[in-house]
């Protein structure tokens, strides 16, 4: 979970098929090629009459396709550097009389997510918080040991959840989310050593 | 508000976000974007790009690029439209917002039945769809297996845990031997 855009991940790669069904139809109908390659010519000849003072070794045509080209790389960079974030370290922040309380992610791990942890039917939990429509969001990704009692699981997850709506004072959107174990899971060990 | 919030983000954790994809696309058309820039004030090296796109006139060869295209074109334009839907369950509970990967239930199902219905769990498995888990169990050769023990069981699995998804049955007439 980030703050990825994800609408224009998915325009993007409609725009990027699209174009690639135009280069297959104009591969395929040569004539068609002819006559977009016909109109652009035409459009480059009535631009051409047009010089710019300083840059009259280039044709007009050429300084708006490469100021395009050069816009279009901007945007996709900007596009590329502009997925991710959205995570926050700071899970809860209490505006006081005297300034503010604020409560760190590692607080809410050791409530919310050491209890999971340490159950013998758990391989693995850990928490990660994120902001959503600007309330700060707590997620914790929990995966089961093979034959774990799901229902059991939920139960403890919603007593820990108690305590800390207790602790924090709110109650802040939380998640919890059964994940499937990873194939590095199928080493650890069901006994613990302390 | 809550509510709002909880939609959102299981909505975002049911599909998939195509990043790596969209990355990919954006990589390669940067690339494009650079060399047309280049092309479009180097007029030696717009001559050159000419003469090698001449050279794919080849009636042939244009077929090819043009199949392959299309059906490039017709990925990415499929990925962007589907759904893309993540093999997860979303569901609201009073205070939280809960997801759970299908293989999580198929495996907690499964397991019940084995438990309930005494047979090894490596013949019991669980296929989890969009409205219900379809259970399969190979019983030993000679003890039979109750249907109804078996949906009974995944039934009570799926109800402790809030899951809401129907159960389909199938015993194999056929046994294994233990």
């Amino acid at each position: 979970m980030n703050a990825t855009n994800r609408v224009l991940n998915r325009a993007l790669i409609l725009i990027a098929g699209l174009l690639l069904a135009g280069v297959a139809a104009l591969a395929i109908r040569p004539a068609w090629a002819d006559q977009g390659l016909d109109a652009a010519r035409e459009v480059r000849r009535r631009m051409d009459g047009i010089r710019i003072s300083g840059l009259e070794s280039l044709s007009l045509s050429a300084i708006v396709a490469c100021a395009i080209a050069v816009l279009a790389v901007i945007a996709l960079v900007w596009f590329v550097f502009a997925h991710g974030g959205g995570r926050i370290s700071t899970v809860r922040r209490s505006p006081r009389r005297l300034g503010e309380v604020s409560v760190d992610r590692s607080v809410a791990e050791e409530v919310l997510a050491r209890p999971l942890r340490e159950r013998p039917d758990v391989i693995a939990a850990h928490l990660s918080s994120f902001r959503v429509k600007g309330s700060r969001t707590i997620r914790v990704t929990v995966r089961p040991r093979r034959g774990a009692d799901l229902a059991t699981i939920i139960h403890a997850f919603e007593n820990a959840v108690a305590e800390w709506d207790a602790l924090a004072g709110e109650q802040d959107p939380v998640v919890l989310h059964l994940a499937e174990a990873r194939l590095r899971d199928s080493w650890s060990s069901e006994a613990r050593v302390s | 508000m809550n509510e709002q919030v909880y939609r959102r983000v299981l909505r975002r954790e049911t599909h998939r976000p195509r990043t790596v994809a969209a990355i990919i696309v954006a990589v390669a058309l940067i690339a494009l974007a650079a060399a047309g820039a280049w092309l479009a004030v180097d007029r030696a090296a717009r001559r050159g790009a000419v003469a090698g796109i001449d050279a794919l006139s080849d009636p042939r060869i244009a077929t090819a690029v043009g199949i392959v295209a299309g059906v490039l074109a017709l990925v990415l334009i499929l990925y962007a439209l589907l759904p893309g839907r993540i093999r997860r369950r979303a569901l609201s509970r009073d205070r939280l917002a809960l997801l759970i990967d299908d293989r999580v239930v198929a495996n907690g199902v499964a397991d019940a039945v084995a438990r309930a219905c005494d047979v090894p769990r490596t013949r019991v498995s669980a296929l989890v769809e969009r409205r219900r888990v379809t259970v399969r169990v190979t019983p030993t050769s000679g003890v039979p297996t109750d249907e109804a023990m078996v949906r009974t069981a995944a039934e009570a699995a799926l109800a402790n845990a809030r899951i809401p998804l129907a159960v389909a049955v199938r015993v194999n007439e056929k046994g294994a031997i233990a």
